[in-house]
């Protein structure tokens, strides 16, 4: 099939469900216009509608459904109101006095009127279609409603990252992400997080819409990709829609900015942790614009004489876009991304440790993105294809290197049906990940591959006023596991006083299903080291069913309120079984189990003062029934381990979480302090070592008792202990000087202020301890040129 | 500041240090409770030998830790059917590394049917227990000796038998023509393979045993007069730990392997004219 057929197709199908849905939303409009006829009969009791009128297109004089009012005064929103199937809007119980109305559209120029209230006459407002209609749709799109509520969707917006102390003058999504409700490090060390129950590689985390499989430096609190390049990001705990597949907990979908088309910027910033610079060129201006942005650390090179001890991490990352509108009709992206991560997790008395244990990662990602929107029709069609891989390399000894690389191809096309206030969305999709792993000494290595392909259909549409639904299904067939899957989603927001309602109820649920696995050593949390696999054969890929409630109160203009409850239910999920033997391959178990909890939220934001408090309780378990281990990489192979039915709680399961952070502003200069709290981690305790001689005892050898054995572990019950608590405070002070052209930005800060050892790791066989990173004095500068 | 946001800020630092006056406790305990007493024994009980012997070592901390003393540790077994209560002795021994390990002996031979504790103590008290079943003695049937001079087998079946016995022989008990003697020929069958129901069964195949029997006299197979004195049979049998040694159920606080062996005679008469059927010379006490 043609591109062009594909999309003529595509258009088809999201034609007939717009009519449908526009024949739904009329009936409910009908249905509401009986409402508020009712209520302007109460009204008259009090006085008629304060203004209404219509919305037309200037050239074509027709009415416009779905067009947005909203009326201010001094700047500040009022009311807002969409227009019904007949293009009319109304607004009553508005004081009297002089409103600016500001209407706008998709695809027309937005329209600013000033005008007194009361008005008894009919406001006719022409709207001119605008010439610039891609651009236009893709700020439609993209369009961020700072005060919507949808449950299990955090919007993080790069004022939200400036909040947050960190140790250098750029800010970063992962330290806020630690920030959030539900959200679970492994601390400073290792870049893991867990999301809602959620293990590291339930996760999906696309970066305008690559596929990043490692997303977070070695050094915790960094991203993988800096915060001055990110436009927003929607963190998805739970309960994402139709369009995200292929991983079962959470989504983090990176929106990043494009480069000025109109003139050359430049940032730079010089700290010990990172340092980076950031530039910005049009290369046609008007419409293609270059952005460019690389960061480096340089901690492990200044530690020794600034710390007093070593911190043996390296990272890096480099990020270039391009952004180039063809024409009115269309555009082309196109996106590039690569990290560097090396360094020491472990413990070691090894003199020449910069070649051994040591964890290494690197991300490649690229590919591009084609939007086309045809004349005369409101159907945008995106064309989108990237590439990404990881390389991951752990050296458990001086001699012996494990490796494990993944990669992943991804192919989308997709359509979007710009209906008013409502969006259809259609696309189809084919992925395709490959596998080869090494692990050295455990005598294990393979290559695989396996594919996806499907479906998915979601749209957004209004019942009344007061209701938003966005109902989805996800179609996708796998080469592995269960080969159909059918996956329902949906969200529904409800507001009890329609638009501009201090209270926001929300609702969200799906079935989710990935056919990939992430395996690691989850003897504790601290792993790092992932062997990515296909999940094993013959049985359901692993899949989660989530519902989320949700609840967003704004009492005061300047606190905010925010309850959350959640529930994952899991299934076919493979855990490691650990058996005595020591450096054996792991078995794996299939479990079930689930994840729930409680995520609150409070704000409180004034014109100098934030402040910001979230409190977690949640609980996740995971259930095995008895049952035979398998080999997830040589199935079959050897004894399969007999094991009994047990419940337990995983490495993540971290039942209490405390976030507060307070940014205080005084002219130019800002104060920002953050802490955190963790109650501890399960991990697995040791009854002790022995010399095992199961192999030499036998009945003709009884010179056994001289044998030394092999060295096995007894574990006690399967996390049945925790790790100590996990609480940190960090601060900093920034303060910006204005230059010609330019601002420089000048922070000092400390992290881990009082010094707290919060463990990272215990090593159970050498019974040695790792601590997160000690307290560390921080300062930079930061210029950028505008 | 304004006077609105001093409220917040006590706020702030008042929980703040609410939550870390909470959060001070920052100790890790790896090793389990249970861990601190926790052996690890190998070893079984042996009736085909008088002196028994374990290997037991206290478990380590970590993989790098030094082997811990077993000072204080008394091992010592009972008998569970007569009560006969026996201490064992320690002694070091030196490992094919060169390090050291310690080893319980004693001086008894366990018998069939009787179940034996293993006790680990210290400090006067008892902290794990292993226990071992030696397999119990069946109950053996035989059947009349069948078939021709050159095919003669009879069928033996042990009832009550739950261990797979192992090692089995038939012993024949003969004396050459020259009356030198009496000698002992020992035919090994190798493991009895026939399970039936509540036991195990076999064949013995006496006309090609007589083969083996002159073979081992040195004579050759057209010697006629040597006189067979007896015949009996001797099985070892495993206890069930041997099938599956990863299960550890008879252990109790210990980790390891204890099990038993056991060996099972048993002794009958061949009718005269079975003997004769074999070429040998009846000489069995009671015919």
């Amino acid at each position: 099939m043609s591109f062009s057929r594909l999309i003529i197709l595509g258009s088809m199908l999201l034609e007939i469900w717009a009519i449908t849905a526009l024949a739904l939303q009329s009936t409910v409009v009908v249905a509401q216009n009986t409402v508020v006829s009712q209520n302007a009969g109460v009204a008259q009791n009090t006085g008629d509608p304060s203004f209404f009128g219509r919305v037309r297109d200037a050239e074509l004089r027709t009415t416009l459904p779905g067009a947005t009012v909203m009326i201010s005064q001094a700047g500040k929103p009022i009311k807002g109101d969409i227009t019904d199937s007949n293009g009319q809007f109304s607004f009553i119980d508005i004081d009297p006095g002089t409103y600016v109305v500001t209407t706008s559209f998709l695809g027309y120029e937005s329209k600013v009127d000033t005008l007194q209230i009361p008005r008894k006459e009919l406001l006719d407002i022409l709207l001119q279609p605008t010439r610039t209609l891609l651009k236009e749709v893709l700020v439609e799109t993209a369009r961020l409603d700072a005060n919507r509520f949808v449950a299990g969707l955090e919007t993080v917006r790069t004022e939200d990252l400036t909040r947050v102390p960190m140790p250098d003058v750029s800010y970063d999504l992962a330290g806020y992400l630690l920030t959030l409700p539900g959200v679970v490090s492994t601390g400073d060390r290792g870049g893991q997080l867990f999301i809602r129950g959620g293990t590291p590689t339930q996760n999906l985390v696309l970066v305008d819409g690559m596929r990043i499989f490692q997303p977070f430096h070695i050094v915790g609190f960094y991203s993988a990709f800096p915060a001055d390049i990110i436009s927003y990001a929607d963190v998805y705990a739970g309960g994402f829609s139709a369009r995200y597949g292929g991983r079962i907990s959470s989504v983090i979908d990176i929106k990043t900015i494009n480069g000025s088309k109109e003139k050359l910027t430049y940032s730079a910033s010089i700290a010990p942790f990172l340092s980076g610079f950031n530039v910005s060129i049009p290369i046609r201006p008007g419409d293609t614009s270059l952005l460019i942005s690389a960061r480096e650390s340089i901690i492990d090179r200044i530690s020794p004489s600034l710390l007093g001890q070593e911190l043996p991490f390296r990272f890096g990352d480099r990020y270039v876009k391009l952004h180039s509108y063809l024409n009115q009709t269309s555009s082309l992206t196109l996106t590039a991304l690569s990290t560097s991560d090396e360094g020491n997790l472990e413990t070691s008395n090894d003199i020449d440790d910069r070649t051994y244990r040591k964890s290494t990662w690197k991300n490649k990602a690229f590919g591009g993105k084609y939007q086309y929107i045809p004349p005369e029709s409101a159907v945008m069609t995106e064309l989108s294809v990237y590439y990404s891989s990881l390389k991951s390399r752990y050296r458990p000894t001086r001699d012996e290197l494990r490796t494990a690389d993944v990669s992943d191809l991804n192919l989308n096309i997709g359509f979007i049906y710009l209906l008013g206030p409502s969006q259809l969305h259609f696309g189809i999709f084919g992925n395709t990940n490959f596998f080869d792993y090494k692990l050295g000494s455990l005598g294990t290595e393979g290559e695989s591959g396996v594919t996806s392909v499907g479906s998915f259909f979601e749209s957004q549409f209004n019942i009344g006023k007061k209701i938003r639904v966005e109902p989805g299904v996800r179609l996708e067939i796998f080469s592995r596991g269960l080969k159909n899957t059918i996956a329902p989603r949906g969200r529904i927001t409800f507001l009890p006083s329609g638009t501009g309602s201090h209270n926001q109820f929300s609702l969200a649920g799906g079935v989710y299903h990935q056919q990939i696995v992430g395996l690691n050593n989850e003897q504790d949390v601290s792993d790092v080291f992932t062997i990515w696999s296909a999940s094993p054969t013959n049985t359901p890929v692993p899949k989660a069913v989530h519902l989320i409630g949700g609840w967003k109160g704004r009492p005061r203009p300047w606190l905010e309120l925010t309850l959350e409850g959640y529930r994952k239910n899991l299934s076919n999920i493979s855990f490691p079984v650990f058996g005595n033997a020591i450096n054996k391959v792991a078995e794996f178990s299939k479990v079930d189990g689930f994840a729930h909890g409680v995520d609150s939220k409070v704000e409180v934001t004034t014109q100098n003062f934030f402040f910001s408090l979230s409190v977690s309780k949640s609980k996740v378990e995971y259930h095995r029934s008895a049952q035979r281990a398998t080999g997830v990489f040589r199935p079959n192979f050897g004894q399969a381990t007999t094991l009994d039915e047990n419940t337990f709680n995983p490495p993540h399961d971290r039942r209490e979480q405390v976030n507060a952070m307070v940014q205080y502003r005084m002219g130019a200069s800002k104060f920002s302090l953050r802490w955190q709290y963790g109650s501890g981690l399960p991990f697995t305790q040791v009854n002790g070592y022995y010399a095992d001689l199961s192999n030499s005892v036998d009945p003709k050898n009884t010179d056994y008792v001289t044998e030394n054995g092999t060295t096995f572990v007894s574990r006690s019950e399967l996390y049945g202990a925790r790790l100590p608590t996990y609480h940190r405070l960090d601060m900093t002070v920034e303060r910006s000087f204005l230059l010609p052209g330019a601002e420089l930005t000048a922070m000092a800060g400390v992290i881990n202020v009082y010094d707290r050892n919060n463990i990272f790791e215990y090593n159970i066989f050498t019974g040695s301890r790792i601590d997160q990173l000690p307290i560390i004095p921080s300062v930079g500068i930061r210029l950028d040129v505008k | 500041m304004s006077t609105t946001d001093r409220p917040f800020l006590t706020i702030i630092f008042a929980l703040s240090f609410i939550l870390l006056w909470s959060g001070c406790e920052n100790s890790i305990d790896p090793i389990a409770d249970e861990g601190e007493n926790a052996f690890a024994v190998f070893g079984y009980l042996d009736m085909r030998v008088p002196t028994q012997k374990v290997r037991v070592e206290l478990l380590r901390p970590t993989i790098l830790s030094d082997p811990i003393s077993l000072e204080g540790v008394q091992v010592s077994t009972i008998d569970r059917n007569n009560g006969t209560f026996q201490i064992w002795r320690d002694s070091s021994v030196v490992l094919d590394d060169g390090s050291a390990g310690v080893v319980y002996v004693a001086q008894f031979r366990p018998e069939l049917g009787h179940t034996y504790s293993l006790l680990i103590s210290r400090n006067d008290k008892l902290v794990a227990e292993a226990i071992a079943e030696l397999p119990i003695k069946p109950a053996v049937t035989v059947a009349a000796a069948v078939g021709d001079s050159v095919n003669v087998t009879q069928h033996l079946t042990f009832l009550e038998l739950t261990d797979q016995p192992v090692a089995l022989f038939v012993l024949y008990e003969v004396i050459p023509p020259d009356d030198s003697g009496v000698d002992l020929v020992r035919v090994g069958y190798g493991n009895p393979r026939m399970a039936t129901v509540g036991g195990w069964e076999f064949d013995i195949d006496l006309s090609t045993d007589r083969f083996a029997i002159l073979n081992a006299l040195g004579l050759n197979v057209g010697t006629k007069d040597v006189k067979l004195k007896k015949v009996s049979m001797e099985m070892t049998l495993f206890s069930k730990e041997w099938s599956q040694p990863e299960k550890g159920e008879n252990l109790e606080h210990v980790l390891g392997f204890f099990a038993s062996v056991g060996v099972f005679e048993h002794s009958w008469t061949l009718n005269s004219e079975t003997v004769t059927k074999m070429g040998f010379v009846d000489a069995q006490q009671g015919n």
